[in-house]
């Protein structure tokens, strides 16, 4: 099977996911539905809300629980349920903007809150959309852009709470442009910066009182201290490497992933092969990476 | 149009390597007129007409049953068997009429009390009458006063398989001659319930009770669905209010995982709770399952109607927090069932002069009656027992008990109490 590249109508093998000649990211056709990971029924046997009708149980991979954001081969991320908890709570957005800004939010949501996961939803979606908005209207004046993501995306959990219940999530997002990458956070989801040689470097630092107890100072939500603004921190690209954002979910198996993403054949492959990891690892947590090679 | 509501509640948190799930399931009648039923309404009556019932008894029962009659609405169809060693139609199915009600009164001043019990040859009696009117609502009331004759059980045993499903039957012992396992299997198996009526003069007042009823009922014939996984197992299903039925070994297959339990008719406003036992395959932690999903099904002139339907889930977690909490209706309804176990094998073991045992069991019975506030069952086991610790269950067996209170006990022993809900009064029994 060939199909056209809708950029330069040079024709691709369908596996490819990128055009071969112009690099453009290839529509993924809509691939039947997987048969039940359990007991191999076929796909009209599973209903809408994911249950088995043969063997009752529900198909994991529901959009949520494992979703993989490819924007280029150098820029791509994946979300990941994990092994042991019964949804993701963690949210990721990416994309790159006004053609050469690259724009990275993770969140995790803090798992003692019922709606966990609608916080980190909704933390990264307004993040995202601020960025993308001072971005794309020229206001990218970095640090005040992230301020105003952070802002909004605080704003975002907090109208979650309800009697008894104060969702909460960390978020960390990044803006790569130019010479530079600019960074906010608030918990203990990470940024490393890995060169061409030498361990992954940190670059931010955990709002957490230790880093084995997994307590954290900072997060976004209701119940937060009112006083309490994200970090930021600016990184000066001055060589080729990868920035790597992720949840703890990877870093608490992986505190050097240095060696595997140099590994990767390309971003999505990376992420891959580190979630693919942390699961080996026991995946006690969801587990959210997200790549961009530089 | 009958509304049927159906909600469960469970708590679908279970432990990795766990392969049972429990849920209660409450369906409750709401609003309307008759969707499945022809709006026709047929009762019958059947009265032990055999030797013992000779003198108060018999004149009681024939009371009551003119009375009875008199209490008919005109849109009603109505036919009474007469029973002794063979079933006696002394009025066949006719509408609820004026003039059908006097030539039906007639009928029963010709009643005689002679001759031996043969059950099998009064419900055989009863099916023809009900086979009439094959989509009416059809309900029946068995009176009678002593044991069925040794040579009748298996005739009585094939008929009950004819009768299952075409009608359902209230059984009635009046005196304390009567065997209430006996008639348990028939109302067990006709869908309807078993009780005694210690005195004659109380016929008429239960008789009243049965046909308000009975006029009640909207729907017939309706089946609690349940679909289940493959590899999965119902350990039970049971009606645990208003009172206990064993509904397990009652299910039809109509396809593989799809069991059918016969639930009878239901009436304005009635509300029952059904627990489910599943056995599953188990999962690993994070895995979700659809466990059983329950429906109700009516059935009309061979058209199935699913009318509800609610879902049971198994989630494994390796939270602890969330699975070792029981759901406290399972966990109430688990208590009724092991209070009617108590009191069932407290009084077998009574019976045969076992009194360790029978002190044991009828104080725990106590104890757990005291537990779940079931006022009702308290009051039975009082005559029974004398209490010397409501909570602890220290009991000691009374000496002289009429045997017309032990056998309430008995037959009463599944009625259940309806758990706590902050806007009921505590203490009330069942509906």
């Amino acid at each position: 099977m060939i199909r056209l590249c809708p950029q330069c109508s040079v024709e691709s093998p369908t596996e490819d996911r990128f055009c071969e000649e112009c690099g453009t990211r290839l529509e993924v056709p809509a691939s039947a539905p997987p048969d039940c990971p359990k007991c191999g029924a076929a796909p009209e046997e599973i209903d809408p809300d994911g249950y088995c009708a043969a063997c009752g149980f529900r198909r994991v991979a529901s959009k949520r629980d494992r979703f993989e954001l490819t924007v280029s081969p150098t820029f791509a991320g994946l979300s990941d349920r994990g092994l042991r908890h019964h949804r993701n709570e963690d949210f990721l957005a990416m994309d790159t903007v006004a053609e050469d800004a690259h724009v990275i939010v993770v969140c995790d949501g803090v798992s003692s809150t019922r709606d966990a996961d609608k916080a980190s939803e909704a933390a990264t979606e307004a993040a995202f959309r601020s960025l993308v908005q001072s971005i794309e209207s020229g206001q990218d004046t970095r640090r005040t852009a992230l301020m105003a993501a952070m802002a909004k995306a605080s704003a975002a959990v907090t109208a979650l709470a309800s009697a008894g219940d104060n969702p909460a999530t960390t978020i960390v997002a990044a803006v790569a442009r130019g010479a530079f990458i600019d960074i906010a956070w608030l918990g203990d989801s990470r940024a490393y910066w890995i060169g061409p040689d030498g361990p992954a470097r940190q670059l931010t630092e955990d709002d957490a009182e230790s880093p084995e107890s997994h307590a954290i100072t900072k997060w976004l939500g209701a119940d937060a201290p009112e006083d309490v603004l994200a970090s930021t921190v600016r990184f000066v690209i001055s060589g080729p490497g990868h920035l790597l954002l992720c949840s703890d979910g990877l870093w608490n198996y992986l505190p050097d992933p240095a060696e595997m993403v140099r590994a990767g054949a390309d971003a999505t492959e990376a992420v891959r092969s580190l979630i693919e990891f942390a699961n080996n690892s026991g995946g006690h947590d969801n587990i959210t990476a997200a790549l961009l090679t530089l | 149009m009958t509304q049927f509501k159906a909600e469960v509640f469970q708590n679908a948190y279970i432990p990795q390597g766990a392969d049972e799930v429990n849920a209660i399931m409450t369906v409750t009648v709401e609003g309307g007129l008759g969707l499945g039923s022809s709006g026709e309404k047929v009762i019958g009556i059947i009265c032990d007409t055999s030797g013992s019932m000779e003198g108060g008894k018999i004149h009681a029962a024939k009371d009551a049953i003119v009375r009875l009659v008199w209490l008919l609405p005109a849109d009603a169809s109505f036919f009474i068997v007469a029973g002794g060693e063979t079933g006696d139609l002394i009025f066949p199915i006719a509408k609820a009429t004026p003039e059908s009600k006097q030539r039906a009164i007639a009928a029963i001043k010709t009643i005689k009390a002679i001759g031996g019990t043969c059950i099998s040859t009064w419900l055989a009696k009863a099916l023809e009458q009900f086979a009439v009117a094959p989509n009416a609502i059809r309900q029946c009331i068995l009176l009678t006063d002593g044991e069925n004759e040794k040579q009748d059980e298996p005739l009585l045993g094939a008929m009950l398989n004819a009768c299952e499903g075409q009608f359902q039957c209230e059984c009635r012992g009046v005196g304390s001659d009567w065997k209430v396992e006996e008639l348990r299997k028939i109302s067990g198996r006709l869908l309807g319930s078993t009780d005694i009526i210690t005195r004659p003069d109380l016929i008429e007042a239960d008789f009243r009770e049965i046909l308000q009823r009975a006029l009640n009922k909207e729907v017939s014939d309706v089946a609690l669905r349940l679909w289940t996984p493959l590899g999965s197992r119902v350990r039970f299903c049971k009606q645990v209010s208003p009172d206990i039925v064993d509904l397990t070994g009652r299910a039809r297959q109509p396809k593989p995982q799809i069991q059918d339990y016969p639930t009878g008719a239901w009436g304005k406003a009635e509300s029952r709770d059904y627990h489910f036992c599943i056995e599953v395959k188990s999962g690993e932690v994070g895995d979700e399952m659809l466990a059983g999903r329950a429906s109700l099904v009516v059935t009309t002139g061979g058209v199935e109607n699913k009318v509800a339907e609610a879902r049971i889930l198994a989630v494994w977690t390796d939270d602890e927090s969330k699975s070792t909490r029981i759901d406290r209706r399972v966990a109430h309804y688990t208590g009724q069932a092991e209070l009617a176990q108590s009191i069932q094998e407290g009084l077998e073991a009574r019976g045969r002069g076992d009194d360790d045992v029978a002190t044991a069991l009828l104080g725990k019975a106590v104890r757990l009656a005291h537990e779940s506030r079931n006022e009702a069952t308290t009051k039975l086991l009082r005559k029974v027992v004398e209490v010397e610790n409501e909570e602890q269950g220290t009991v000691r067996l009374k000496r002289l008990v009429a045997k017309e209170d032990a056998m309430a006990l008995e037959t009463r022993s599944t009625k259940t109490s309806r758990i706590q809900r902050p806007d009921t009064a505590p203490g009330s029994n069942q509906e």
